[in-house]
């Protein structure tokens, strides 16, 4: 089938990202009925769900770990390793059943690819990384207009899965304070951004003491008491309420201690650095039963244009960050017994410039990309899909629709792990429908059901 | 979807004119979602405010008292409307504020500050009969005026260094912060603005317009990307119509029939025309060595030959395609038909757009919007023109977009007869005692009461507005030092929500109020668990509320307890203790023995009052 620009819809490797479907039989009763039935007379609210196509979903992941690697990791230097002239020595490539791997520059991670499924066939819409990174982290394309009010995936997981009386709220963000956001569903199912350092959560501890604490929520409450039970600005002043209790249940918990406080020791295991504590966190938040369900930890430096391959900085520095951080999460996981019910996906916002280095012995940015999964119930040990000698493009796609997997199929493959329904589409700001995964009733996007086989 | 597939079966003749007007799109038009953003708008400020049922049956209510709308007596135009359709809807209205909530409410809202006590007391104290309107006048003179609209036009204009499609750089950012901060400094006309705006060329490190082209700048596609996303900034800021990135991607109808009246009739061909206007847009890189200043920057110009061509394949929108033998388009613009005299195309756009209707109708619902808590048409960006001319009512079953068409209308007028006057349509909506009533609402409050602006709705408060209170009230200022800018103290005064870049502390605080990014996330008044954390415990407040800082410790020597609470309230809270909140200090103080550490914990308490973060 091709559409109307001639392009073959069924293998769609182009890189056009404005390239869509044709209007198909159930778009098309969407637009009859309305012009004919005053169907904009029905009612409605933000974030009622108001259509749904029937979907299976795998259902065997409870919780999700995002870990976005910021910058654009060198996809041939990591999952989809490319052996030539220009391979530091250091990488030791070995191999694992199905899997080549620079076994020098992530150990820890080669000890784990029995649980661990890389993704080569993927590739990016977009080289520009503020769109690239949103892209990957709304499941759409943020030039459209619906981008200004579209959730972060997880802002989706937290609104099907939060529980206002946990600890913590469902969607947490390690190492961001800002990025894509609840978009139009309500605030609570914002991103709660946290910055893991092991001495507890900021902002939980009243520096002036826990006695000064008290004494001064007690008299803040005598002179809210007025306002509260007489309630004349409405609901704005009942949620800061609710919103305060919410805060300081957090604080003085040990509860909240024992997931944020933790010693040197631990820090070392996973690296001590930041991206290693805020794998710890992670583990801890999902061990304790506190609540959250989609954790994203942002890992920055990936952006390698020059250098790449300098001693202890560049790939090196990040990549062995990397490895030691979710090497170890994945061992911990597994042996809590949490790595079977717990997706984690590791991704950057595109790939690098395969083949021989830069000018500046760096690679650019690229849109061919690997992805790694691993736990959440997929089966480990394999790379599904391939690419040509260097890395240049996808030579088998690996899974069923045999294109390119896209940012909005790793999306489908998030929900569908969750056993969260992602055609689902809630009436939005705009009137037009906000769909889990765009066009996904249209089957234009859905899950790599490969992962699971 | 079962109704649909019923519904199609009954009508399979229309089935091919909806397939053929229909092209593939991201944004979903589905008739079954469809409720008007208007009614969505009223329901989320009716959530807000829902909760104040009458109070005659509460502690401490039966204070404010609604009142008929025939007993306000009209100030100008918009009180002949809002108060004329109170009474024809028979709907009580609140009371007027109290001086005190005015005065809070007014320089908040036209300066992002709260009034100092003096202000307040003498205020007050004033029976002077022209005092509002005198106070009005003195704020909208001030510099923190200056300060705050300086910002809400850097949102509006989307000036940050780094957006997601370009690079504009601190050095653009700067001369384009300080264009902005010039126009609203010298109250320009906004027909000179948008036109400087659109036709601005020059080095963009060197000339603040030369920013607005840039903001066209589209990566990953042919120039013809830019061409249109010029047009989606343009029509977006100052129409109101952000139809135009659907239009630019395929007709309106099919896409907008439940949305937009005008957009249902126009096609893909008429929004090309209109981007057309950008097809001379010329960006260049200066010759110059990686180590000079100017490396970076871009020369935006217009050239004198080009047109826009239909020979597109890929890219952000779907192809361009030639019309039979119409493959290269010159501009034309809406519903006039203008086109430009001479090679200069963004000149003539810049000298159409203002006339355009849809200008002074923006400008006069984003100003309505920022000083109501919502606008006559909601969403503010997609004004429809064919639903917004009260002797021109489109047809069944459409209804006019307004809250109160002929108030927008008139309002709008007003805005372009006084020359596109920023400052005077301010005055216009604070002077009125629509803007001036009580958010306190006695009686039981509806959802279909909303749209009537029976009452003031609340204003949760920008990060930067948070910051500039506690710093003033503390009297203990950061010093931030945005990049080649001069360095300030205020929040107000930072030129992108990028900085401070030289206090990530205070950066980190700001951004927990959520102040966007002058990109992709927008503004947001949303709260969260964070921002509840943060005003209570973190180091930016609890540094801040102690004996020793500046202010505190000039406010903590006066003598008399009445007298040292009630400074307190006012310099935080911007209002005196109401009595139960006086007794409440009183008995809370009987048990004290340290008296500055009492007071460090009333303003403690104040900055976490849940009133501290509105404007009410």
């Amino acid at each position: 089938m091709k559409d109307r620009f001639g392009f073959e819809l069924d293998n769609g490797l182009g890189t056009q990202f404005w390239r869509r479907p044709h209007i198909d039989r159930r778009m098309f009763f969407r637009h009859m009925a309305s012009a004919v039935g005053g169907y904009m007379l029905l009612p409605g609210r933000p974030g009622e769900t108001i259509a749904r196509a029937s979907v299976t979903t795998k259902g065997t992941a409870k919780n999700v770990i995002f870990i976005l690697m910021s910058g654009g990791p060198s996809h041939v230097d990591t999952f989809d390793l490319k052996e030539g002239p220009w391979t530091p020595a250091g990488f030791s490539p070995a191999t694992y059943g199905e899997i080549r791997w620079p076994q020098g520059l992530m150990p820890n991670l080669a000890t784990q690819l029995n649980n661990v499924a890389l993704l080569r066939s993927v590739r990016s819409w977009a080289l520009v990384h503020v769109l690239a990174r949103t892209w990957v982290m709304i499941g759409r394309n943020p030039a459209q207009g619906n981008a200004r009010f579209a959730p972060h995936i997880g802002s989706v997981v937290a609104r099907e899965f939060d529980n206002p009386n946990s600890l913590l709220p469902a969607f947490v963000s390690l190492n961001a304070n800002n990025g894509p956001s609840a978009g139009f569903l309500p605030s609570r199912n914002n991103p709660f951004y946290i910055y893991p350092g092991g001495g507890g959560l900021a902002n939980t501890t009243h520096s002036a003491g826990v006695a000064r604490f008290n004494q001064r929520t007690a008299l803040a409450a005598g002179i809210e008491a007025e306002l509260q039970s007489t309630d004349v600005l409405g609901d704005t002043v009942n949620e800061t309420y609710d919103y305060n209790v919410a805060a300081r249940k957090l604080m003085y918990n040990s509860s909240v201690d024992s997931i944020f406080a933790f010693d040197q020791t631990e820090k070392n295991r996973y690296g001590n650095n930041g991206f290693g504590n805020a794998c710890i966190a992670a583990r801890r938040m999902l061990g304790s039963n506190s609540g959250v369900r989609f954790i994203q930890i942002t890992q920055g430096d990936w952006d390698n244009h020059e250098k790449i391959y300098l001693a202890n900085s560049g790939h090196w520095a990040v990549a062995k960050q990397f490895d030691n951080g979710v090497g170890t999460l994945i061992a911990d996981l597994k042996a809590d017994g949490l790595l079977d019910q717990t997706l984690i996906v590791c991704m950057g916002e595109f790939g690098r410039v395969p083949g021989a280095l830069n000018s500046g012995a760096g690679r650019d940015h690229y849109a061919q990309q690997a992805v790694m999964m691993a736990g959440g119930g997929i089966r480990g040990g394999r790379a599904l899909g391939s690419t040509d000698k260097v890395g240049n493009g996808t030579l088998d796609p690996g899974w069923s629709r045999g294109r390119d997997i896209r940012p909005e199929d790793v999306e489908a493959t998030i929900y569908s792990a969750l056993g969260i329904d992602y055609t689902k589409e809630l009436a939005d700001p705009s009137g037009r429908g906000f769909q889990y995964v765009p066009f996904s009733d249209l089957d234009q996007y859905g899950p790599i059901n490969e992962l699971w086989g | 979807m079962i109704v649909y597939n019923n519904m199609l079966r009954l009508l399979p003749a229309l089935a091919t004119v909806a397939l053929l007007s229909a092209q593939e799109c991201t944004f979903k038009a589905d008739p079954n979602a469809f409720l008007e953003r208007q009614t969505r708008a009223a329901r989320q400020v009716f959530e807000r405010t829902n909760q104040a049922v009458s109070r005659s049956s509460r502690p401490g209510g039966g204070k404010f008292e609604a009142v008929p709308a025939s007993t306000l007596q009209p100030r100008n135009f918009i009180d002949d409307e809002i108060f004329g359709t109170l009474a024809a809807k028979n709907v009580a209205s609140a009371a007027l504020t109290t001086d005190e909530e005015f005065i809070r409410r007014v320089t908040l809202d036209l300066t992002g500050k709260l009034p100092t006590p003096a202000d307040i007391r003498a205020f007050v104290a004033s029976d002077s009969a022209t005092k509002r309107d005198d106070v009005i006048d003195m704020l909208l003179n001030s510099s923190a005026y200056v300060d705050k609209w300086t910002m809400w036009w850097g949102d509006l204009l989307e000036n940050c260094s780094y957006p997601g499609l370009f690079d504009r750089r601190v050095d653009g950012r700067n001369v384009y912060y300080n264009y902005i901060k010039d126009f609203v400094t010298k109250n320009k006309t906004l027909r000179d603005v948008s036109f400087q705006l659109i036709a601005g060329n020059g080095n963009h490190f060197d000339v603040g317009v030369a920013n607005f082209p840039m903001t066209a700048r589209t990566s990953m596609g042919p120039n013809q990307d830019t061409y249109d996303q010029g047009m989606v900034k343009t029509a977006t800021f100052f129409l109101g119509m952000a139809q135009y990135d659907c239009l630019l991607c395929h007709n309106g109808r099919g896409h907008l029939d439940q949305i937009n009246v005008w957009g249902s009739h126009q096609t893909r061909m008429d929004a090309w025309k209109m981007a057309a206007h950008f097809a001379h847009l010329n960006f260049a890189s200066p010759n110059v060595p990686a180590s000079d200043f100017y490396f970076n920057s871009l020369l935006v110009s217009e050239r004198t030959t080009g047109t826009y061509d239909l020979n597109t394949t890929t890219g952000n929108r779907p192809a361009r395609q030639p019309f039979g033998t119409l493959k290269n388009l010159t501009p034309e613009y809406r519903v006039t038909g203008a086109t430009p005299k001479d090679a200069n195309w963004r000149n003539a756009l810049g000298n159409v757009l203002w006339q355009d209707p849809m200008f002074k109708t923006n400008f006069a619902n984003r100003f309505w919007r920022e000083l109501m808590g919502m606008g006559m048409v909601e969403p503010y960006d997609m004004l429809d023109p064919d639903r917004l001319d009260p002797d021109n009512p489109p047809d069944d079953p459409w209804a006019l977009q307004a809250t109160h068409p002929v108030l927008l209308k008139k309002l709008a007028q007003a805005f372009a007869d006084s020359d596109f006057n920023v400052k005077e349509l301010l005055r216009l909506i604070v002077q009125s005692n629509a803007y001036q009533m009580s958010s306190r609402y006695d009686g039981p409050w509806t959802l279909d009461m909303v749209p009537l602006f029976a009452r003031h709705y609340p204003r949760r408060l920008w990060a930067e507005e948070i910051h500039d209170i506690i710093v003033t009230g503390t009297g203990q200022f950061g010093n931030y030092t945005p990049t080649r800018l001069p360095a300030t103290k205020w929040a107000l005064q930072l030129p992108e929500p990028g900085e401070p870049g030289n206090d990530g502390n205070t950066a980190n605080f700001l951004n927990t109020f959520l102040r966007g990014n002058c990109d992709s996330q927008q503004r947001s008044s949303s709260l969260s668990i964070l921002q509840r954390l943060a005003l209570m415990n973190d180091p930016f407040v609890v540094n801040r509320t102690k004996a020793t800082a500046p202010n505190l410790a000039v406010i903590f020597k006066i003598a008399d307890n009445g007298q040292v609470v009630d400074e307190i309230f006012l310099t935080f809270l911007g209002r005196k203790p109401t009595d139960a909140e006086s007794q409440a200090v009183v008995a809370a103080a009987a048990k004290v023995t340290d008296r500055n550490a009492f007071l460090e914990d009333l303003v403690w308490a104040c900055i976490n009052k849940a009133d501290f973060q509105f404007s009410y």
